[in-house]
């Protein structure tokens, strides 16, 4: 709970929690606020691209459907992608990123190359790549980014080892006696806890941004379904005309991928117990 | 008194690293070195940075693994063990680090950290731990709400005190001391040396006191050994070692001391000790001796009675006497 104030008293990062947060609550929330939940898999051709009006305040889509209802519908999706693919990156990521760093040797070396095999491919060409390999579709693009994601952490979580592993307390801790699986699971994880979650909540707008890009790009959602990235990408037709049709799913993402980088940063401060004011 | 801890040509070597296609040699941080120590006694060790006084340090705590030679604890011998189980064996050894800080995770509240060390040996309910906990706390001088804070709001006395507190419930009965007065004002020092004495008291200690500060190892040490380059070049009871040194470097870092009364402070030794990777030949200390003669390059001194509990390592020092 301090932490949680601390946030608060940041208010770039209680600005981010506030997005963040927001998100959320329309995601679970989806169809009972969208005005016309229905239109995520109905079209009305009659009523097609119509701008921003009282009835659809960000206008309709090529097949005559509320903007505005697919973008609260989209949130779902996009959240549930975030979350779905960080924490598969961070399961893969975070034991090998541990297992790398304590120990030298042969074992850490062909992880840590692999790792770079990894992350020298650009993420989003191994993502279409692995989309197209699987079956196009939302599940497929998940997989994609989760294997091209863990990388990261697992360099994160590697470097994070390798300095607590010379830290000081880590030596007291082996002096009083203290098992390897000990020192490991409850001090050099916890403490290399701050690094990870940074990395988690930034990654997860970075997720939201790539999965955009995979369905713009038609590897990831496939239409019917309201994705940010599909719909900027069935608007492009219809640009200049229709500038109401990429915008908003075009905001959304931009809006969600700014809170959890601001949230990102100001969860490493308030969660780092030394930048945390004491209780006296 | 009875040696409790002892070792004989204790030599470690460092950064020893054998590859497939090339051996690469380590520094022998610590070479030969011959110490005893009495049940109950403070001995000190004194030298320059980088003379391997920590690393002896680590190696008597089975921390660090000794390359050759022998350590005996309480009458055993606990060295050539693989490192767990020679840490195993050497548990009435316990070690205070310098940076008392740094030496607690940042993560854990002090009440969780001193827990956990009782926890790793077998004491296991929560009650007993907080009993044991609380009283270890007051031994130290320290308020039992202490245990609720993190070590970062604590000031550098406190987390010496909690240091001491956390080996202390493991009930060591030597504690090697590194450098547990660096850092801390005059005043502080103080309370943490009269704190040592009536913990050596209260719990029967023995304490192994590195340090390179002089004044105070001479207030607190019964004996002291004296290192360079890896070696003990003299060793003897604290007051004939102070009173009339033999060794051309215990000499010159004691006056090499700053007095606080204003007195001219020796001259300070010239240059810096030379590199481990390079260890002169004979004497390791003649390129710095102000007394070296040329039989000094070529014949290594050996450890010589200079009296009654003081002993010498140097070609001449019945000449300098």
């Amino acid at each position: 709970m301090t932490a949680l104030r601390h946030l608060m008293r940041d208010p770039v990062a209680a600005f981010g929690l506030l997005i963040v947060v927001f998100a959320a609550l329309v995601a679970v929330f989806a169809p009972w606020i969208a005005p016309h939940p229905d239109d995520a898999f109905e079209s009305h051709l009659l009523q097609r691209l119509r701008p921003p009006s009282a009835e659809f305040p960000f206008g309709t889509d090529n097949l005559g459907r509320d903007i505005l209802s697919r973008v609260i519908l989209g949130t779902r999706n996009a959240l549930l992608v975030a979350v779905a693919v960080v924490v598969a990156a961070m399961a893969i990521g975070v034991p090998i990123g541990l297992a790398a760093g304590w120990k030298e040797g042969w074992l850490s070396e062909a992880l840590m190359r692999v790792t770079d095999v990894f992350l020298a491919v650009p993420q989003l060409i191994l993502a279409l790549a692995l989309g197209q390999l699987l079956a196009p579709g939302i599940a497929s693009a998940m997989v994609a980014l989760a294997l091209t994601y863990w990388p990261f952490f697992a360099r994160t979580v590697f470097a994070e080892t390798r300095r607590l592993r010379s830290a000081l307390f880590v030596d007291a801790l082996a002096g009083i006696g203290a098992s390897p699986s000990r020192i490991l699971f409850l001090h050099v994880l916890p403490n290399a806890a701050p690094a990870v979650l940074v990395r988690a909540t930034i990654g997860m707008g970075f997720t939201i941004l790539t999965a955009a890009i995979l369905g713009f790009l038609g590897v990831g959602a496939a239409p019917p379904s309201p994705d940010w990235g599909l719909a900027v990408s069935e608007a492009r037709q219809h640009l200049p005309e229709a500038w109401w049709f990429p915008t908003f799913p075009g905001l959304a993402i931009l809006l969600l991928v700014l809170g959890f980088n601001l949230l990102g940063d100001g969860l490493r401060d308030a969660a780092d117990p030394r930048l945390r004011r004491s209780r006296r | 008194m009875p040696e409790i801890l002892g070792a004989s040509q204790l030599v470690v070597e460092l950064g020893a690293r054998r590859g497939l296609l090339r051996h690469r040699a380590g520094v022998r941080a610590v070479d030969g070195v011959e110490i005893s120590i009495a049940e109950g006694e403070t001995f000190g060790i004194v030298g320059e940075s980088g003379c391997g006084k920590t690393t002896l340090a680590r190696t008597l705590l089975g921390l660090q693994r000794e390359s050759a030679g022998e350590v005996r604890l309480e009458g055993r011998v606990v060295s050539g063990l693989d490192p767990r189980a020679a840490r195993r064996a050497r548990d009435a050894i316990q070690y205070v680090h310098q940076d008392p800080g740094a030496a607690l995770d940042p993560w854990w509240r002090v009440g969780a950290t001193l827990a956990e060390g009782l926890a790793i040996h077998g004491v296991g309910d929560r009650a007993e731990q907080q009993a044991r906990i609380a009283g270890m706390l007051r031994a130290v001088g320290l308020d039992a709400a202490l245990a609720d804070r993190y070590p970062h709001e604590l000031s550098g006395g406190q987390q010496r005190r909690i240091g001491l507190a956390r080996i202390l419930l493991l009930r060591p009965k030597v504690v090697i001391l590194d450098e547990p007065t660096a850092g801390l004002d005059l005043s502080v020092q103080a309370a943490v040396l009269r704190l040592l004495r009536d913990l050596r008291a209260q719990f029967g200690l023995t304490y192994v006191f590195i340090s390179h500060d002089l004044s105070v190892v001479r207030r607190v040490c019964d004996r002291v050994a004296v290192m360079y380059l890896g070696r003990v070049v003299e060793e003897g009871s604290a007051a004939t070692l102070f009173a009339e040194p033999r060794h051309p470097y215990t000499r010159a870092l004691i006056a090499a001391a700053p007095h606080l009364d204003g007195r001219e402070s020796g001259p300070s030794l010239p240059g810096d000790p030379p590199s481990l990777r390079a260890v002169p030949p004979g004497c390791r200390f003649h390129p710095r001796c102000a007394h070296a003669a040329p039989s000094c390059a070529t014949s290594e001194p050996v450890r010589e009675v200079a009296a009654a509990d003081h002993a010498v390592a140097c070609l001449r020092w019945r000449v300098l006497a």
